[in-house]
C-alpha cells in the first residue's frame, strides 16, 4: 500500500532563498553538492575582478537532503572564510537574503 | 487415536497425533492458564469449570482498564475488550500478559473464523499514526544517505597542517632556536607573510598588470638575496620553498614580460601551501603593509643613525645629539678630546 503524504500546498512551496558569494576556489565543490542533490540555484552575478560567483540557492527546508547540503556548503565557506581570514576584504562569502549586492 | 486433554485430563478420540486438548474450550482455558490469566475461584485443572465466555475485538494501545460488575467484568486493554463472567460469590484476581506477545508464544490456539475476520478488520483498519511513523520510516530507508562533500582545497590545507610544515619552530622561534637565528627568523617571517598574502590576493584576481608581478618580483629577490636570509639557520623550513617561489616568479615574468595584464595563477597544492604557512604565520607574526615593509637584509645601528640624521631638516639636525656626536667624530674633535683625558 502507497503511504499516505500529508503535505500542504504551504509546506511543498516553502523553500528558502540563500545568497552566496563563490570564490573560484570553492565553485566546483559548491556547483557538485547543487547538481547532486538536484537544488534549484541561479547564478545572478559575478565578480569578475575578485573571480566571484554570486549565488541565489533556494532550499526546500522539509527535504533533509536539501538541509544537509545546505549545511555542507556553509561548512565549506566558513572554513575558507576562516582560512583566508584578512585575505578577502569586506567580501562575506554568506549574505542574508536582504543583502543587496550591487558590486556585480 | 486415544489421546488425554492437557487442560480437563478427560480421554477424548484425536485425529491428529498432535491434538492436545479435547475441546475449544479446554484449549481457551489453557491459553488463559498459560497467560496467567486465571479464573478465581476455579480450580486449576477441574474439567467441572463453567467456561467464561469471551469476546475478543481488535486492539491498538496497550492501555488496560477493568470494570467490575455485580455479574461480569470487562477487561479492556488497548482496544481488546473482554467480557469475563463469572459466579459474583467467588472472588475475582485478575494477571495480564500483552496478547501481542502471548499469541507469538502460542500456537496451539485454534484460528477460528471470528478471530480471523478481527484480525483481517485489524490489517485494514491502520490508524494514521502507525501509516505516518510507517511512511517516515520508508522514507529514511529508502532515501540514500547524504554524500558529504570535502573542497578539494579546505582538503590540502588540512593536509598540510596534519604535515606540520613549520609547527613549534615557527611559532616559538626564540624557544627553538638561539637569540640571533631567532631574530632572523622573525625578520624573515614577517616577510614571508606579506609576500604570501600578497602572492594569494593576487592569485585570485582574474588579472593583474605586469607591474604589480614585477614589484612582487623585485621584492622576493631583495628578500633572497639579502644578508639575513642567507644567515638563516639550515633547519628553517621554508627556505626551499621561499627560493622555489622566486625562481617560479622570475620564470613567469620572463615569459611575459611582453603583456601589460596578466593571468597569475597558483596550483591547488601551491595554494594550499601558502594559505596554511600564512595561517600560522598570521598568528605569531605581525602584519605590515607590502608597501610599508623592506626586503634588504636589517640596517646595522650605524646606518640607522645615517636614515634617521638624513631625515631630518637642518635645524632638526643641528639639535640632534646623533648629528652633533657624528660631526665631532667626522672632524676628529672627539678623538682629540679623548686622547687629551687619556694625556
Amino acid at each position: 500500500m502507497k503511504p499516505l503524504t500529508y503535505k500542504t500546498k504551504e509546506m511543498e512551496n516553502k523553500l528558502s532563498v540563500k545568497r552566496y558569494k563563490i570564490p573560484e576556489d570553492l565553485l566546483m565543490d559548491i556547483l557538485r553538492i547543487l547538481f547532486g542533490n538536484n537544488i534549484k540555484h541561479k547564478i545572478i552575478g559575478i565578480q569578475e575582478r575578485q573571480n566571484i560567483v554570486l549565488l541565489n540557492v533556494y532550499f526546500d527546508l522539509n527535504s533533509i537532503k536539501n538541509r544537509e547540503a545546505k549545511e555542507n556548503m556553509e561548512g565549506i565557506l566558513t572554513d575558507y572564510s576562516e582560512y583566508m581570514k584578512g585575505l578577502l576584504g569586506d567580501t562575506i562569502l554568506m549574505l542574508d537574503e536582504d543583502d543587496d549586492e550591487n558590486e556585480y | 487415536m486415544e489421546s488425554t486433554c492437557l487442560y480437563c485430563g478427560e480421554h477424548f478420540t484425536a485425529i491428529r497425533s498432535s491434538k492436545k486438548y479435547c475441546s475449544d474450550n479446554c484449549k481457551q482455558m489453557a491459553y488463559f492458564k498459560r497467560n496467567g490469566l486465571v479464573l478465581s475461584g476455579t480450580p486449576v485443572a477441574e474439567p467441572i469449570l463453567q467456561v467464561p465466555v469471551v469476546s475478543v475485538k481488535p486492539f491498538i494501545t496497550d492501555e488496560v482498564s477493568v470494570k467490575y460488575d455485580n455479574e461480569k467484568d470487562t477487561v479492556k486493554y488497548g482496544n481488546n475488550e473482554l467480557n469475563v463472567k463469572y459466579d459474583k460469590d467467588e472472588q475475582s484476581e485478575f494477571e495480564f500478559v500483552l496478547l501481542a506477545e502471548a499469541e507469538e508464544e502460542e500456537t496451539e490456539i485454534p484460528v477460528t473464523n471470528k478471530i480471523r475476520k478481527v484480525e483481517k478488520e485489524i490489517q485494514k483498519v491502520e490508524p494514521i499514526k502507525s501509516s505516518l511513523t510507517i511512511e517516515q520510516k520508508q522514507e529514511t530507508e529508502n532515501e540514500p544517505p547524504y554524500k558529504w562533500i570535502n573542497s578539494k582545497l579546505i582538503g590540502l590545507i588540512e593536509k598540510k597542517y596534519e604535515q606540520n610544515s613549520g609547527g613549534i619552530k615557527i611559532k616559538e622561534p626564540f624557544d627553538y632556536w638561539e637569540y640571533e637565528d631567532a631574530q632572523r627568523i622573525v625578520w624573515v617571517n614577517t616577510r614571508f607573510r606579506c609576500l604570501a598574502e600578497g602572492l594569494i590576493k593576487l592569485s585570485n584576481y582574474s588579472r593583474i598588470d605586469q607591474h604589480t608581478l614585477l614589484c612582487i618580483t623585485d621584492a622576493f629577490k631583495r628578500w633572497v638575496t639579502s644578508t639575513t636570509f642567507n644567515k638563516l639557520p639550515n633547519d628553517y623550513p621554508f627556505k626551499e620553498l621561499i627560493i622555489e617561489l622566486f625562481l617560479g616568479l622570475n620564470k613567469t615574468l620572463e615569459e611575459k614580460r611582453h603583456l601589460k595584464m596578466l593571468a597569475f595563477k597558483l596550483t591547488k597544492e601551491r595554494k594550499a601551501q601558502l594559505i596554511c604557512i600564512r595561517h600560522q604565520l598570521m598568528l605569531h607574526t605581525s602584519e605590515i603593509k607590502f608597501s610599508e615593509i623592506d626586503f634588504i637584509e636589517e640596517k646595522t645601528h650605524e646606518e640607522k643613525v645615517q636614515q634617521l640624521i638624513s631625515g631630518k631638516n637642518e635645524t632638526e639636525k643641528k639639535s640632534d645629539w646623533r648629528y652633533r656626536y657624528e660631526a665631532l667624530k667626522k672632524q676628529g674633535l672627539l678623538k682629540n678630546q679623548h686622547q687629551t683625558k687619556t694625556a
